[in-house]
């Protein structure tokens, strides 16, 4: 939607629309400020002290100590590429599945809504839950999966292997949340008019001719979103990890904020873990500018 | 030429059912290890033919005041999704309408909220929330989830604002209606899908948070992910009544998403903008 | 007798960070002594004592756990008898701890009475959250003389004493032991294998590609693997550190204990054993994929249990092998103990006494569901628990290995332990899934843990 010329002015003064405009947009930003100032403010006094519950006598302020340690530590690094494998391989695998998904269902056929219904339950269980359930079925004897991927002789210890475990996380991951992209692309279906369909149909595309041409362009705004908000929710995982494999075998799935959860709360290090999560919130910042800035030159909306 | 098209026909009934035989398999193993005896839960080969039993359910409900954290669920997640939608839909709107240099930084900061690591909030919240008396109750955790739903609504339903020509509000204005009614009665419903969309979304997040529920409640306000715990013992699970604890959790969203599919179902006659 | 004593003293140097250890072996004992003095009034009653507190309403957070749930139809009539009201909040391990963590931490007061065990009391105790428990014991008034302290198993007791102060009262406690299926035994004419030797030979014969021989929890984590590799580790002769408290993981014992920890489970044990929990090994075993194991003796009453169990009528159990250098079954304890920032301590250490002790310990395991991981040698030897927990060995296996088990088992005591415990969970998976072999996986994991010790 182009910028109406009337309305971009640098003029300091509001018009009585753009007055209305604020007092809309007011509520919402109070209550998000305050959300975001008071923690981020803990945080990054956090990060200056050296403080750890078990040794309380070393309490103090250490300045840019815990972020002198970060830069040694190896291990943190080792997560954040593990956390980068992860969160590049998931949204790929799930922004595809959902697009291709979101294709298949959208032709109109009767009961096509309730199948639709049916899609979206992996996404509608805790995850707390998801994890506990995939455990079991990835079990290497007991287990569902292995029992029918033996029929393909692939049965696999696919927790136990430090070369498998991760990609078995990431299965569980793209089964769970392709769901949301899906629900969020349906919507965006829903958007686009048939006229535009009909009109490519007059003029020979086909299905794929259709999809590329008309879908995908009307989608980009979406498609952007759903990968930002996927990245961003994905590297917040946890639940789902700890259940599984607690970060092992070995430290083979110990992603970047699973190690930044072990310093916090096993080790009970809340300076060094503040200057971690500080450090995750830049990371996180920095991926969200590069992604929108990426989707930007793609042409899309945002 | 026949040939052809029924053969991607079938293709595409192939292709469609082995996704959803894919997808749904877990869910249906999950259903049925909640209505097998525990005994069969790890039995191989497995078992597909069985004697269903309620067993499961019973221990749920009965060992453990499951029926009251899933009230305290359903009530919390609501009460966000309803404030989130009160905030988060004006504001996407008026982002949407707004043509300030700032605007892009503010949408960008909203985004920020998200992108704080759950553990780092976890322990500011809890602080103030003592202060305040916010602790375990319902309101508390619903405007935890209010505002990590709000990035959510205003990031989701500003690109449908962005369609929706302002002509249609000029319009609405020139003939009497104010702003908040133009929004109301024109805008609104022609995003109507987004919203039950990201509502549905909001939801659902807000209904499967594990940490925020642990950290700020205690048993008043306690949340069913949380419950189910529960039947993870120190030596072992219980494994057929968390089975029956997630398909009780994720029951009522797949009600829920049954009756708005409507709202789903994409190439409805009229698209959402008519020239 | 069964196990190679020790110096003290060589174990636990005089280093300021180590010095509670000693004070812990020595104290421990002045402790109970303190305690036996008590025992004598007579005529004590529960509802008398509990008198000033009557209305009151206690607020307790422990694990979710059987021996909670065992216990809790009993609870009504301590409330009906005291007049007190117990309000209890049940979290899986993991979630309390951090749950724990944030409450202590913020001193809010909202719990009485909170869990503890090995890996948390010094933590605790540092950090001033929880009070000893000796101040209860030394007073008349509030000591049941039916409930003595030195009933308690001694070693269960010292997992959570800490400066000869003790700060929880155990309700559940295990030690390990070798479980097995007794049925394949003696169609293959074996008996259990009493030292390593004889567990390899043993193992040998009974493997087959159906059922594997022989498994142990082998991820990572200080409660995980760790905890059954000590046995190995000390077994061999082995120590954590050094008499300079310098860590020796990479001593060639514990590179030999290490090497045949992976090999057993590598030769012996089910695909992708490598994953293994105790969740994983039960799981087979109950479903007859499993002929032996090594794990915490409180999960006999799982293999007992008929809607899990298959093998309910076809197991037993023994004490764990020896090694060169002795027999050194764990040892691990839950135990209730007592908020510092409580406003309602004595009524608290009205039912944390009350529900260990031995009349409410016994009635929890004499029943159809019980838990039979009680902590009282008058417990162990009664009769009637006898009658339901002898099946396969349990209470005789039991009680002779938790009363050898060392307290310090693995050295839980010190601040870094959960963090040290981890990084060495790691080397040892990692050995076992043969990523790395013993002598660099262990070599690594010493350089690490000194450099945590030294922080």
């Amino acid at each position: 939607m182009p910028p109406d010329p009337a309305r971009t002015d640098a003029s300091r003064r509001f018009s009585p629309l753009e007055r209305t405009y604020l007092w809309m947009l007011l509520p919402a930003v109070v209550v998000l400020a305050l959300t975001v100032v008071v923690p981020l403010g803990l945080l990054l006094r956090n990060s200056l002290y050296h403080w750890q519950f078990s040794k309380p006598w070393l309490t103090g302020f250490v300045g840019l100590e815990n972020y002198r340690e970060m830069l040694q530590d190896a291990r943190f690094g080792a997560s954040i590429w593990r956390a980068f494998v992860f969160i590049a391989s998931t949204v790929a695998a799930e922004v595809g599945l959902a697009l291709s998904l979101a294709e298949l269902l959208s032709v109109r056929v009767r009961g096509m809504s309730l199948v639709k219904s049916g899609f979206l339950l992996p996404m509608v269980l805790p995850p707390i839950v998801v994890g506990i359930m995939w455990r079991i079925m990835y079990h290497p004897t007991l287990g569902i999966v292995n029992y029918f991927l033996r029929f393909i002789g692939l049965d696999q210890a696919w927790l136990a292997e430090p070369g498998l475990a991760l990609f078995a996380l990431i299965a569980v991951d793209v089964w769970q949340w392709t769901p949301f992209l899906l629900l969020m692309f349906l919507a965006g279906y829903a958007a686009i008019p048939q006229e535009l369909y009909e009109a490519a149909h007059v003029d020979g595309a086909n299905r794929w001719h259709r999809f590329r041409d008309v879908t995908l362009p009307l989608l980009r705004a979406l498609i952007v979103v759903g990968v930002l908000f996927r990245t961003v929710d994905g590297m917040k995982i946890f639940p789902t990890i700890h259940i599984m494999t607690e970060g092992g075998p070995g430290e083979a799935t110990e992603v970047m904020n699973y190690y930044a959860y072990k310093i916090a709360f096993a080790y009970s290090n809340v300076g060094y873990s503040s200057a971690l999560s500080f450090v995750m919130f830049l990371i996180a910042i920095v991926v969200s500018v590069g992604l929108i800035r990426a989707a930007r030159r793609l042409g899309a909306a945002i | 030429m026949n040939l052809g098209a029924s053969l991607s026909r079938t293709g595409y009934w192939a292709v469609l059912s082995g996704a959803i035989l894919l997808f749904l398999f877990p869910i249906y193993w999950i259903v049925a290890m909640s209505l097998k005896a525990p005994i069969d839960v790890f039995a191989m080969p497995p078992v597909w033919w069985f004697q269903p039993t309620l067993d499961s359910y019973r221990e749920l409900f009965g060992d453990a005041p499951t029926l009251r954290y899933l009230l305290n669920s359903t009530l919390i997640s609501s009460l966000a999704v309803v404030l989130a939608l009160l905030l988060g839909v004006p504001a996407a709107y008026a982002l949407s309408r707004l043509q300030r240099r700032w605007k892009d930084t503010l949408l960008f900061t909203i985004l920020c909220v998200r992108m704080i690591p759950p553990m780092s909030l976890g322990l500011p919240f809890f602080l103030v929330f003592l202060r305040l008396g916010l602790l375990d109750t319902h309101l508390g955790l619903a405007l935890v989830y209010l505002s990590l739903n709000l990035p959510l609504v205003i990031w989701m339903m500003k690109p449908f604002f962005d369609d929706v020509p302002i002509a249609l509000e000029e319009a609405a204005r020139i003939d009497g209606c104010t702003t908040a009614q133009a929004l109301r009665l024109v805008v609104a419903p022609l995003a109507a899908q987004a919203m039950a969309a990201v509502g549905i979304l909001c939801w659902v997040l807000s209904w499967n948070d594990f940490f925020f529920a642990l950290i700020l409640t205690r048993e008043a306000a306690k949340t069913a992910p949380v419950g189910i715990t529960y039947f993870i013992r120190f030596e072992d699970a219980r494994w057929a009544t968390i089975a029956a604890g997630a398909t009780v959790i994720a029951l009522p969203v797949v009600v829920f998403s049954i009756l708005v599919r409507r709202y789903l179902v994409s190439g409805l006659t009229g698209g959402a903008v008519k020239q | 007798m069964h196990r190679a004593r020790r110096n003290p003293a060589a174990a636990h140097p005089p280093v300021t960070r180590r010095a509670f250890l000693r004070l812990m072996a020595a104290g421990a004992g002045a402790g109970l002594a303190a305690a036996r003095r008590t025992d004598a009034a007579a005529g004590w009653s529960l509802a008398e004592a509990a008198r000033p507190y009557r209305g009151t309403t206690i607020k307790a957070a422990s694990v979710t756990h059987w021996a909670n749930n065992a216990v809790q139809p009993l609870i009504p009539e301590f409330e009906r008898e005291t007049g007190i009201k117990v309000d209890f909040e049940y979290l899986e391990r993991t979630a309390l701890n951090a749950k724990l963590d944030v409450e202590l931490g913020a001193k809010t007061g909202a719990y009485d009475i909170v869990h503890i065990d090995v890996s948390k009391v010094v933590r605790y105790q540092r950090a001033g959250w929880v009070v000893p428990l000796d101040a209860f014991l030394q007073t008349p008034g509030l000591t049941d003389p039916k409930a003595p302290v030195a009933d308690f198993i001694p070693p269960y007791l010292k997992t959570v004493t800490v400066d000869g102060k003790v700060y929880g009262l155990p309700f559940s406690g295990e030690s390990t032991a070798f479980f097995y299926r007794a049925d394949l035994y003696e169609k293959k004419g074996v008996k259990p294998p009493r030292t390593m030797e004889e567990l390899d030979a043993v193992n040998k014969i009974i493997h087959s590609g159906d059922v594997p021989a022989f498994a142990m929890r082998a991820v990572k984590g200080e409660g995980l693997n760790v905890f059954t590799w000590t046995t190995w580790l000390r077994s061999y002769g082995g120590q954590f550190f050094d008499a300079q408290a310098r860590p020796i993981l990479d001593s060639p014992q514990a590179v030999k204990a290490t090497e045949e920890y992976a090999r057993l489970l590598q030769t012996y044990g089910p695909k992708g054993v490598a994953s293994y929990r105790h969740f994983e090994i039960l799981a087979d075993f109950q479903q007859e994929k499993l002929a032996s194991w090594i794990d915490a003796t409180s999960l006999a009453a799982r293999i007992n249990d008929p809607k899990t169990s298959r093998v309910t009528e076809r197991w037993a159990m023994a004490p764990v092998p020896r090694g060169p250098a002795g027999q050194f079954p764990g040892i691990y304890a839950h135990a209730h103990g007592i908020a510092a920032d409580s406003k309602k301590k004595e009524a608290a250490w009205l039912f944390v006494q009350w529900c260990t002790s031995p009349d409410v310990q016994l009635r929890r395991a004499a029943k159809e569901g019980g838990a039979g991981d009680v902590t009282r040698v008058s417990v162990f030897e009664a009769p009637e628990f006898k009658k339901w927990w002898s099946k396969g060995n349990y209470a005789e296996v039991t009680l002779a290995s938790a009363k050898i088990a060392l307290p310090d088992y693995r050295p839980t005591f010190m601040p870094e332990w959960l963090e040290v415990g981890d990084r060495l969970g790691t080397a040892i998976q990692q050995v076992i899934t043969k990523e790395r072999d013993a002598k660099s996986a262990l070599a690594a994991a010493n350089t690490d843990i000194a450099r945590i010790l030294k922080k």
